[in-house]
């Protein structure tokens, strides 16, 4: 078919959606670098402000801060989804059904909703904010998508598998542990990525149980910018945004974006980036949550 | 209405002589791995029902969506009822085309579907209301007019589809494997219904298909493709009996491959058997007749050319010993062993009379000849 | 013992042992302990989890559900007493209405707007397009915005549109303007935050419905008359309309709440729901900061039971 002016129309328009959502990214970038000021184009090229970065406690602590709560929130999230989601499997019961569409409503509430939430329930409880309260509103956010992953690896594997386990002599810890894990390795590692991220990049929800000690990369990074802006933010802000973008190469180079967050059709699944899945190629009977429907992509966030 | 389709679509005729559909020099090359349509010359008259046969890969389908417009030739020219629409977008060649999974609209009725294919025709609205009347009936779906294809069975569905295609009376129709996805008795009953449709509205159709006995029923002539390239082009009875070479042979039923070497020609043929055996054929017994003297060819001939008589019997070419028979009805199989020939025969009867172990007299009736080849796809 | 030797060993003795008659064949009981205590672990493995999940539920039940009663506790109490004040304060102040709840509906609904825009060409395009290494760098490309710092991308934006920011150096340079355009703390700045933001949650399930469209569907379509822009207005669209209203009202009910757009781009001085909250927060005003929190989370659970309706109601279809 030869292209017409509506093909032309629509490249243009999705180019320019591309154009539209990454420049932010590429103009902070570049002004990581500018020796001035916070202004684009650059007058210079300086790697000063990264220095800046590293001599600044605040920003140290809040790098840390900010690792802890993501790494023991993608830990706790996918240790409790692991949980929930065999739970789930074993169990058809109504609860089960209801336990995890709670599960995933975090997706689906603002973050802010929970943070207001949280420090209202904090205050009363302890007058004030505690770090642990802060931790507890990251693993809430960061617990639908172990789940959801876990939920949609665990679909893929028919039952036979289990029940072939267990007639070899396998009790049940002995199936999860041999049969079941193998085969989820992928979306556990997908699922806790994910978590990493999510709780890495909040914003929302810790602006509200952020402390004045205790502040997330991201509430740091915002009360700077109020107090006035030096591009030490812009390269802060860089090596944070680096961090996840190379999560999203790895990720792709392991499982692949599009079948990742539910963009592929439902068939015959690709293999990303020559990689072999450890997952075994099963028949597309069971109803598999990649079907179009966004908020049952395997992780969208 | 729908007797002069030209009328009709108000095309150019500009030539006297004006063929349905013609290929001229078409040229395609799929890279990667995908074969090359080099200078392809394809016509097929106005009217007339021309099937395109081949196994998968053969450029059948890359064929038909050319002439649809889907795919665009690198070279050479595509003329519909005489226009050429080598340049001409997909959307105004006046074509109907028929998908093989019928590539319904799931959000409209069946009318809703007539109606869009009308309307992009530039029918006159006050004809459409009736024309959609009368193209349903045609396809027997007057009921149906307004169920979704959720409600519909397969056949139904490829009806629509047909449907949709002949509305808005085009210049030529092209389906594409349309019967593929049905069940056999669907399937036969839907042949005949296209067929008939066809003929009554003298439509020039171009008929893709895998399935050998559904052109040779459905088809004016067939056109048998392999790898790009146009091996054969013929009346469904002059393929089958005169295949040109053991590739076509082969696609349209089984056949025997006999290497052997041409003596003489004359009012008879003389040739010679790998077995050493000189038979004499009349020469209207050729399909295709060899060229030369002392030439190496191979006879095809269809296991229902080839006569069993008694070994007492005269008139047999070659003797053989019946080595297994298969019974299926209608007729009976025998795998025949002669000696010094390199295979068995296979030689169809409709009498289940030959025991395994007996002793045969052959007779070729009809073959045909080809260039030898040695390696048949 | 090993499956191995249980294969071979038959569990009753073939040839009839010195039972007596009328009594069942000698079965192997250490084989017959062992598969009972598996199927005892299994089922109290079963059990075990089955507590888990309860208390699971529980759990989530106290952490989510409790600080909403709370809240909703505190919506009612004035000062020391009772009272519906708060909520009188919120529904009938124009400041209130107009400029919380009514602004940022109209917020989301115009970044919404501006994002489809672009996310339905660009969710098209990629799963129409036919090179797969474009494909999947188009896919990369849309999914890393949704990876990074919302905060990190409106930095981005705020140096863009301020008054020293590209735009306004392009304009000026250009000479379509004198005097630097104030975007910023404007509503524009923000529907262009809230743009960003929703573009990626747009296409990417989109990008799944539009490949789910067969393509012979357009193909036919398009034979029978209709121009590329009519088979995309008539047939794909209509064909996925289920989907794209599911992602865009899911990416409304995310904007309304949305945080980081209205503090950084809006300059606070463009109200949304989650920005009133945090002031009235901070001021102390926590009766009103909830009963701001409780509408917010009530359109949010009134935008998003369509959605849930739906997924129900295509479930059951699949079910029959």
């Amino acid at each position: 078919m030869r292209p017409g002016p509506f093909t032309y129309l629509t490249v243009a328009a999705a180019a320019a959606g591309i154009v539209f959502i990454l420049l932010p990214l590429f103009i902070m970038a570049a002004t990581a670098f500018n020796p001035t000021a916070i202004t684009f184009p650059p007058e210079g090229f300086t790697l000063k402000w990264f220095g800046a970065v590293l001599e600044d406690a605040r920003f140290v602590r809040a790098i840390i801060i900010s690792l802890v709560l993501a790494v023991f929130s993608a830990a706790v999230s996918s240790a409790i989804g692991l949980i929930v989601a065999l739970a789930i499997r074993q169990s058809k019961s109504r609860i089960a059904e209801h336990l995890s569409t709670l599960m995933l409503s975090p997706l689906f509430i603002p973050g802010a909703l929970l943070g207001i939430a949280l420090y209202q329930g904090a205050n009363a409880l302890f007058g004030t904010v505690p770090l642990g309260v802060l931790l507890v509103g990251h693993i809430l956010l960061t617990l639908p998508f172990p789940v959801r992953a876990l939920m949609a690896g665990l679909a893929r594997i028919p039952t036979s598998l289990e029940e072939a386990a267990f007639l070899s002599g396998a009790g049940f810890l002995g199936t999860v542990w041999h049969v079941l894990l193998p085969q989820l390795r992928l979306h556990l590692f997908a699922g806790s990525a994910m978590a990493f991220t999510m709780s890495w990049n909040d914003f929302d929800l810790s602006l509200f149980l952020s402390g004045t000690r205790v502040q997330t990369l991201p509430v740091e990074i915002y009360g700077r910018l109020q107090l006035g802006a030096d591009p030490s933010i812009t390269a802060l802000s860089l090596i944070v945004a680096l961090v996840s973008v190379a999560g999203v190469i790895i990720l792709d180079r392991t499982i692949g974006v599009a079948e990742f967050a539910g963009m592929e059709r439902q068939g015959p699944r690709r293999t990303p980036g020559g990689r072999q899945r450890s997952a075994p190629s099963t028949p597309s009977t069971p109803s598999t949550p990649s079907h179009p429907q966004p908020d049952s992509g395997v992780l969208t966030p | 209405m729908y007797t002069s389709r030209t009328e009709a679509n108000g095309m150019n005729m500009t030539t006297a002589q004006q063929q349905g559909l013609e290929l001229e020099g078409i040229s395609l090359s799929l890279g990667k791995g995908g074969f090359t349509i080099d200078g392809l010359d394809l016509q097929a008259k106005e009217g007339e029902f021309l099937s395109l046969v081949g196994p998968s890969g053969c450029g059948k389908s890359t064929t038909l969506r050319m002439v649809a417009g889907l795919l665009s030739p690198d070279s050479g020219r595509i003329r519909i009822g005489g226009a050429d629409v080598t340049d001409v977008a997909p959307h105004r060649r006046r074509i109907g085309f028929v998908f093989q999974d019928h590539a319904l609209w799931s959000h409209m009725t069946v009318r809703r579907h007539i109606e869009f294919a009308l309307k992009y025709a530039k029918v006159p609205r006050a004809q459409v209301r009736s024309r959609v009347d009368e193209v349903l009936g045609l396809v027997h779906l007057d009921r149906h007019a307004d169920h979704y294809p959720f409600e519909l069975s397969g056949g139904q569905r490829q009806r629509v589809s047909i449907a949709r295609a002949l509305a808005p009376a085009p210049a030529m129709l092209l389906l594409d494997e349309p019967l593929s996805n049905l069940d056999r008795h669907l399937r036969e009953e839907m042949q005949r219904e296209i067929r008939a449709i066809q003929q009554r509205l003298g439509t020039t159709a171009l008929y893709v298909t895998h399935d050998r006995n559904e052109a040779l029923s459905m088809s004016d002539r067939i056109a048998v493709m392999q790898s790009g390239r146009l091996q054969q082009i013929d009346t469904p009875s002059r393929i089958y009996e005169a295949p040109t070479n053991e590739y076509v042979a082969r696609l349209l039923g089984p056949i025997n491959a006999i290497p052997s070497t041409i003596i003489s020609i004359t009012t008879h043929l003389g040739v010679r058997l790998p077995n050493g055996a000189g038979i004499s054929l009349p020469a209207d017994a050729c399909g295709q007749p060899p060229s030369a003297p002392d030439s190496q060819m191979t006879m095809l001939v269809r296991p229902d050319n080839i006569m069993l008589c008694d070994v007492a019997d005269e008139r047999h070419h070659v003797a053989g010993t019946v080595a297994s028979t298969m019974y299926s009805g209608s007729s009976s199989e025998y795998m025949v062993e002669v000696e010094g020939m390199p295979t068995a025969l296979k030689v169809v009867e409709r009498e289940h009379i030959r025991e395994p172990g007996s002793r045969v007299g052959l007779r070729f009736d009809k073959v045909s000849f080809a260039e030898e080849v040695d390696d048949v796809a | 013992m090993s499956p191995d030797v249980s294969l071979r060993t038959p569990v009753a003795p073939i040839a009839p042992g010195p039972a007596a008659p009328g009594s069942p064949p000698t079965i192997d009981r250490e084989q017959n302990k062992q598969r009972s205590r598996q199927i005892r672990g299994a089922t109290t493995a079963r059990r075990l989890l089955r507590i888990l999940i309860l208390a699971a539920a529980a759990a989530l039940a106290v952490l989510l559900v409790a600080p909403v009663l709370y809240m909703v506790g505190l919506s009612f109490t004035t000062g020391q007493s009772f009272g519906v004040d708060h909520y009188v304060t919120f529904f009938t102040s124009q400041y209130y209405i107009v400029g919380v709840a009514l602004n940022s509906v109209a917020m989301a609904a115009a970044g919404v707007l501006v994002a489809a825009v672009f996310a339905i060409p660009l969710a098209y395009v990629i799963a129409r397009v036919g090179s797969a290494g474009v494909r999947r760098a188009l896919t990369v490309a849309l999914f890393v915005p949704l990876w990074i710092n919302s905060v990190i991308l409106m930095l981005g934006w705020y140096i863009i549109v301020g008054a020293n920011g590209i735009v306004n150096q392009t304009l000026l340079m250009i000479g379509l303007i004198e005097e630097p355009l104030r975007i910023l703390s404007t509503p524009t700045a923000v529907v262009i935050g809230l743009a960003q933001l929703a573009i990626p949650y747009i296409a990417m399930p989109l990008v799944g419905v539009f490949a789910a469209v067969p393509r012979s569907a357009e193909e036919a379509a398009h034979v029978c008359g209709a121009s590329p822009a009519r088979v995309f207005f008539r047939i794909t669209l209509p064909l996925s309309a289920q989907g794209l209203f599911v992602g865009i009202l899911l990416s409304f009910t995310l904007s309304i709440g949305a945080l980081a757009v209205p503090n950084i781009l809006g300059g606070g001085k463009v109200r949304m729901f989650s920005v009133a909250a945090y002031s009235e927060l901070t001021t102390g005003n926590f009766g009103l900061a909830s009963v701001i929190a409780l509408v917010l989370l009530l359109t949010t659970v009134l935008c998003l039971s369509p959605i849930l309706l739906l997924n129900r109601r295509t479930n059951q279809h699949k079910e029959h």
